[in-house]
């Protein structure tokens, strides 16, 4: 369960937030600059919030009283455009943060990734850049999963393809899911529960 | 011709001790510096740029003021472990790091900041530690830039002669590297000699930037083919 409660000063505006969530997809949809990656990087430890609490399964990530570094809040974190390293092998992108050898070959083979090992990632697809990235954060056995709008480059056929994957892994982890998209329709299809960020303020 | 090859050695030997140390410190501190916020941060990168800007022999005058024989360093150096550093091999090493470090660490710095910060991210997310993420991201990424500022720090160290005429002086077999060995040679009518090590650095310099500018191509297609 994750229950975020922050105030963060921002350029423009300030962030607020404050939610409970279960192991559910979370959908997160708002303007361009509204907070929605300023929110994530708070729960992911890349930004700091002012004040507030951020918990997952009971352990603090951020409180008045101190921050968990990044490093170990288990969280799988896909960024927008995918942040594959230019300079390593799709294979050796899969293995950095590797748990679990067996596990992460089942993932390969279930997002039919399995064949793209060797090669670099300017060399693949944007689908298949995204599916990798998705093998790589959950190759980490994370207790929470970001992504943010990581269907955005992709093709209709493709994007419908990631959701059906999307939703069945969901459904075989069980771990809370945060997704950020500009799609309305996006957010329906996927999310058990939709929240609309304008100018830093979270709604329902 | 008789001709001693003194200056060529000494020269080659500091560019290449100064070459080190700048690269290290200049990389250390260009990670730090383009990654991290703190107060008075723009003073220090200021100051770290000052000797690019800086005539050369002011530099030199600010060498001697902190490790001159009655100067505060200078002083600690030979009371403590009993190194003399003006008027000896290591000032003219102290003078090449001075001048080339600023190169080094501008160079350093956009290397670091020419790729994706969220590559550096997402590594932390998936539990690597700094140390890490520096070796396996951060160099391999920077790498291209970094060489290059090796090679700009180099050239600069081989070439420096103001701060050193002033910190270490002219002293045949110790302090003479290239651009003094020039200088004094025109000086005393050698012109001959002069010809020789200008050729001799010229052709180093070229060298030196010619390799650049064919990794730079090189690299500018590394990643995007």
């Amino acid at each position: 369960m994750l229950q975020v409660d922050i105030n963060k000063r921002l350029f423009h505006f300030e962030l607020e937030a404050k939610f409970v969530l279960q192991s559910q997809i979370m959908v997160l949809v708002g303007k361009s600059g509204s907070g929605k990656t300023s929110l994530l990087n708070c729960i992911a430890g890349i930004i700091q919030p002012d004040s507030g609490n951020i918990l997952l399964n009971e352990q603090t990530f951020f409180s008045s009283a101190g921050s968990l570094p990044i490093q170990r809040r288990k969280i799988g974190y896909l960024f927008q455009d995918y942040a594959l390293f230019p300079h390593m092998t799709v294979g050796k992108n899969i293995i950095y943060g590797m748990k679990d050898e067996k596990l992460t070959r089942r993932l390969m083979k279930e997002l039919q990734i399995e064949h793209l090992e060797e090669y670099y990632p300017h060399e693949i697809s944007g689908g298949e850049k995204q599916r990798v990235a998705l093998v790589r954060a959950l190759a980490t056995e994370p207790r929470l999963l970001m992504l943010d709008e990581p269907f955005a480059a992709l093709d209709d056929d493709t994007r419908d393809l990631a959701h059906q994957q999307l939703l069945e892994l969901h459904t075989q982890w069980k771990i809370p899911i945060i997704l950020v998209t500009h799609s309305k329709r996006e957010a329906e299809k996927l999310g058990d529960v939709i929240y609309t960020m304008e100018d830093g303020k979270l709604v329902i | 011709m008789d001709m001693d090859l003194f200056p060529l050695w000494i020269s080659l030997k500091t560019a290449s001790v100064a070459t080190i140390i700048v690269f290290l410190l200049g990389v250390f501190l260009a990670w730090t510096f383009s990654r991290r916020n703190f107060l008075g941060k723009t003073v220090v990168e200021a100051l770290f740029l000052l000797p690019m800007v800086l005539p050369p022999t002011v530099v030199g005058f600010g060498l001697l003021y902190l490790f001159g024989r009655n100067a505060f360093l200078g002083n600690i150096l030979s009371e403590f472990f009993g190194i003399q550093i003006v008027f000896t091999w290591y000032a003219v090493v102290l003078a090449a790091i001075v001048v080339s470090f600023p190169l080094m660490f501008q160079s350093a710095k956009a290397a670091f900041q020419q790729y994706d910060s969220n590559l550096e991210r997402v590594a932390y997310t998936m539990g690597a530690s700094r140390i890490r993420v520096f070796w396996t991201i951060s160099l391999p990424l920077a790498w291209p830039g970094l060489l290059a500022g090796l090679v700009l720090t180099f050239a600069r160290a081989l070439g420096e002669f103001g701060a050193t005429l002033m910190v270490a002086g002219f002293v045949p077999g110790v302090t003479e590297t290239i651009p003094l060995a020039i200088y004094f040679a025109v000086e005393s009518g050698d012109m001959a000699t002069a010809g020789i090590w200008v050729t001799i650095i010229s052709m180093v310099g070229f060298v030196a930037l010619l390799w650049l500018n064919w990794w730079n191509k090189r690299s500018m297609q590394r990643f995007h083919k």
